[in-house]
């Protein structure tokens, strides 16, 4: 959990996305984490229908770019940003997908409708500095960062920083495209044949990334960018519902699965729940708390003893560091 | 290139030293690395090393036609040494190496004689390995410590002094000072990071000149660093002449003042005289986060308890309010948010600049006090003493009707408790 604070400005947490997103004024999507790609294509089966993964990883210098860089007028239909400024990368991965995305699902909104018609004639700097710019982007990625308690250079300290970087991959007009914000341009991946799902396609390129970065022990994190289940789930009881009433009757298997939607339906509410506390405790200002909990261990004469340990064992922790 | 071209020069006078004399100075010229060969820079140039305002060493490079400072690099002591490259035969040409990065600064020698040569090589080693404010560091004896502190004490200007003690706003003070002083290799690490802040990848161990209140702030770092008893030995004796261990009598630490000694020194200034804890006297304190150490056990049956349950609740966060307080202030404590907040609040502790915040908080002074020495220790020591004298007696007796519910957590912690009874 400590890594995470060193990743981005913003966790890469599928709570913070799916929260991000809704800042932002989009309906209809949300993110959710994929913890493993062992299992084949399979691993999409819950999910579909996914709009668009992101791929976070640790940012390697001087990486080729495997396939063409897109620079051609496909620009024009292609929402393609450089990234400007750094801690906004995730933000900007999430954006730079939902722009892209065409799917009836995926209702933006207002405000990233205006952006996307504002800046869609810009070269994909200009959109960079339009969409670090965008107040409502800004707001709604600040919203997200955890409470910093002081304003202070607390990082730096810590170990060398490691630069994670956000990319996205999506499926264009019938092309897959690897959206990195600090390529030139949008990554060609070549044709998604008419009636394959793209996840194929995406597959074995994840599938290769990762082994990459496995066999290298560097972090990386995948997550998805998936149509509401709620929304899917209540849909599809209301289509259920509708069977019934047109056959005049419900059979066992109809209300089972009723019964099993609505189910998950309270699983999402569960999760959108504590996505919410989650993000209450994020921002959650803990000096007052803190000061409080070090009087009272003080007022036991538990304070000391707790440090002596502490400090044993960063003690023994740091040893270890500079033995090596 | 040059980092006071980015900067700009904080004091205009007398060119890039602001009007500090130069310690040493002598004509050179710089050379480049090309592969594995070196390549002199035609230019004439002056070679010099200054002590700041701030106390830091500066090692700089000038170009002698026209006037601009190239090179400008913050030295840490016991980071670097300047030695004569011997494999050339062409020329008179040194070097200057760090410990803690491989970056290399080549120079051949401009001055017409050489006889003066190896005596510039020395007094450049000794200027930055062994910067003047601290004085006879090769001193003997117990007193050593003391003496040096006096030492460094005598040797500061009165702002410096207000720096020292002021704490707000010129958080960096005590440290800038103690980075001038024998803080080993950990100060090395130091500057290499202090450059990649500075976005000047290129300087490697040394922080690019900056403005005195960034400079000011980035050898706060070694303190984080791990301690320093553990480093290995000085490998570069013969950079270093008065090298560190002159004095170990002093301290296993070899008699150098470590961060954590002056901080328990100011501390014991506001507070009753340091006790004599043999565990830490002689190394630098360690890092310690407590995120970890708040979420422990014993720490989360402290805060359930129902009179402090009651305390904390009004500083939960604002979760579901179906949860009765204890819990929360269970899942609070075990949440990864509160642990980052520990370790930040740990982070700012340490550095010293959390007096002001926790002023705010109706702590008695000596508490505070001991928060702006950034030793946690000397804090946690003041709130305990604090929190004994007063109105926590009769809470102490509450707290006696609650024993048996964690007496067992309670057992390692008793003799600490008991003793101060």
């Amino acid at each position: 959990m400590e890594s995470a604070g060193d990743w981005c400005l913003i966790e890469s947490d599928p709570g913070v996305f799916t929260q991000l997103i809704k800042t932002f004024g989009v309906k209809g999507v949300q993110v959710e984490e994929m913890w493993s790609m062992d299992e084949g294509e399979g691993v999409f089966d819950n999910l579909r229908p996914v709009h668009g993964l992101i791929f976070l990883f640790k940012y390697l210098q001087h990486e080729e770019p495997p396939h063409p860089v897109v620079t051609d007028n496909r620009l024009e239909t292609i929402y393609f940003a450089k990234q400007v400024i750094n801690n906004a990368c995730a933000t900007q991965a999430v954006v730079s997908l939902l722009l892209n995305c065409s799917h009836p699902d995926v209702d933006l909104g207002p405000e990233l409708t205006k952006l996307k018609e504002f800046s869609m004639s810009f070269d994909p700097r200009m959109r960079g500095l339009t969409l670090s710019n965008s107040q409502t982007i800004r707001t709604a990625h600040n919203s997200m960062s955890n409470q910093t308690l002081f304003e202070f250079d607390q990082k730096a300290p810590t170990k060398e920083e490691d630069a994670y970087h956000f990319i996205g991959y999506i499926p264009i007009n019938g092309r897959l495209y690897e959206l990195d914000g600090l390529r030139e341009g949008p990554i060609d991946h070549g044709p998604i044949s008419p009636g394959q799902d793209w996840l194929n396609v995406v597959h074995p390129i994840i599938m290769k990334r990762i082994n990459v970065y496995t066999e290298g022990e560097i972090h990386f994190n995948l997550m998805a960018l998936i149509s509401d289940r709620k929304m899917l789930y209540e849909r599809q009881i209301q289509e259920l519902m509708r069977e019934t009433q047109i056959l005049g009757m419900e059979t066992d298997d109809t209300e089972k699965e009723i019964r099993r939607l609505r189910m998950l339906i309270e699983y999402e509410d569960a999760k959108m729940l504590r996505y919410q506390q989650e993000m209450a405790r994020r921002r959650h200002n803990y000096l007052p708390f803190i000061i409080t909990l070090l009087k009272i261990l003080a007022e036991e004469k538990k304070l000391l003893p707790l440090y002596e340990k502490a400090k044993e064992r960063a003690l023994k922790k740091g040893q270890k560091k500079v033995r090596v | 290139m040059s980092a006071t071209a980015l900067f700009g020069n904080t004091s205009g006078l007398g060119g890039s030293s602001g009007g500090n004399k130069h310690i040493v100075e002598f004509r050179a010229g710089r050379m480049t690395l090309k592969g594995r060969m070196v390549h002199p820079d035609k230019r004439k140039g002056l070679l010099y090393v200054y002590q700041g305002e701030d106390s830091l060493m500066h090692f700089c490079w000038k170009d002698r036609t026209t006037g601009e400072v190239e090179d400008d690099l913050l030295i840490f002591p016991d980071d670097c040494e300047f030695v004569r490259v011997n494999e050339c035969t062409t020329g008179r040409v040194y070097v200057l190496k760090f410990k803690s990065f491989s970056k290399k600064y080549f120079f051949w020698l401009q001055e017409p004689k050489t006889d003066k040569d190896e005596d510039y090589c020395r007094r450049i080693n000794e200027a930055l390995n062994n910067p003047p404010t601290s004085g006879g560091r090769g001193g003997s004896g117990s007193g050593g410590q003391d003496g040096e502190l006096q030492n460094l004490l005598n040797n500061m200007s009165q702002q410096q002094l207000m720096q020292l003690f002021g704490g707000v706003g010129q958080i960096g003070g005590l440290s800038s000072l103690l980075g001038t002083m024998g803080n080993n290799s950990s100060s090395g690490t130091t500057g290499s990071r202090a450059s990649g802040n500075s976005g000047s990848s290129s300087r490697g161990g040394s922080a690019p000149r900056t403005t005195s209140a960034e400079t000011a702030r980035t050898p706060a770092r070694p303190r984080y660093a791990p301690a320093p008893t553990a480093t290995p030995p000085n490998t570069a004796t013969a950079a270093a002449p008065a090298a560190p261990g002159a004095a170990a009598a002093a301290t296993a630490a070899g008699g150098q003042i470590f961060l954590s000694d002056l901080q328990r020194y100011f501390s014991g200034l506001g507070n009753a005289p340091p006790e004599g804890e043999g565990a830490v006297s002689g190394s630098a304190a360690p890092r310690v986060d407590l995120g970890a150490a708040l979420s422990a056990p014993e720490v989360v049956s402290t805060a359930s308890e129902p009179p402090n349950a009651q305390r904390l609740a009004p500083h939960l966060p604002p979760t579901s309010a179906t949860a009765a307080a204890q819990d929360d202030v269970r899942t609070t404590l075990l949440s990864p948010q509160f642990a980052q907040a520990a370790n930040q609040f740990s982070s700012a502790l340490t550095s010293g600049q959390m007096a002001p915040v926790i002023s705010q908080f109706g702590l008695p002074t000596d508490v505070t006090s001991a928060a702006n020495t950034g030793d946690m220790q000397a804090f946690f020591k003041a709130l305990e003493s604090a929190s004994g004298s007063e109105s926590s007696r009769s809470l102490e007796g509450d707290k006696k009707k609650d024993k048996p519910q964690d007496d067992k957590n309670d057992k390692k912690d008793g003799d600490a408790g008991m003793s101060l009874d």
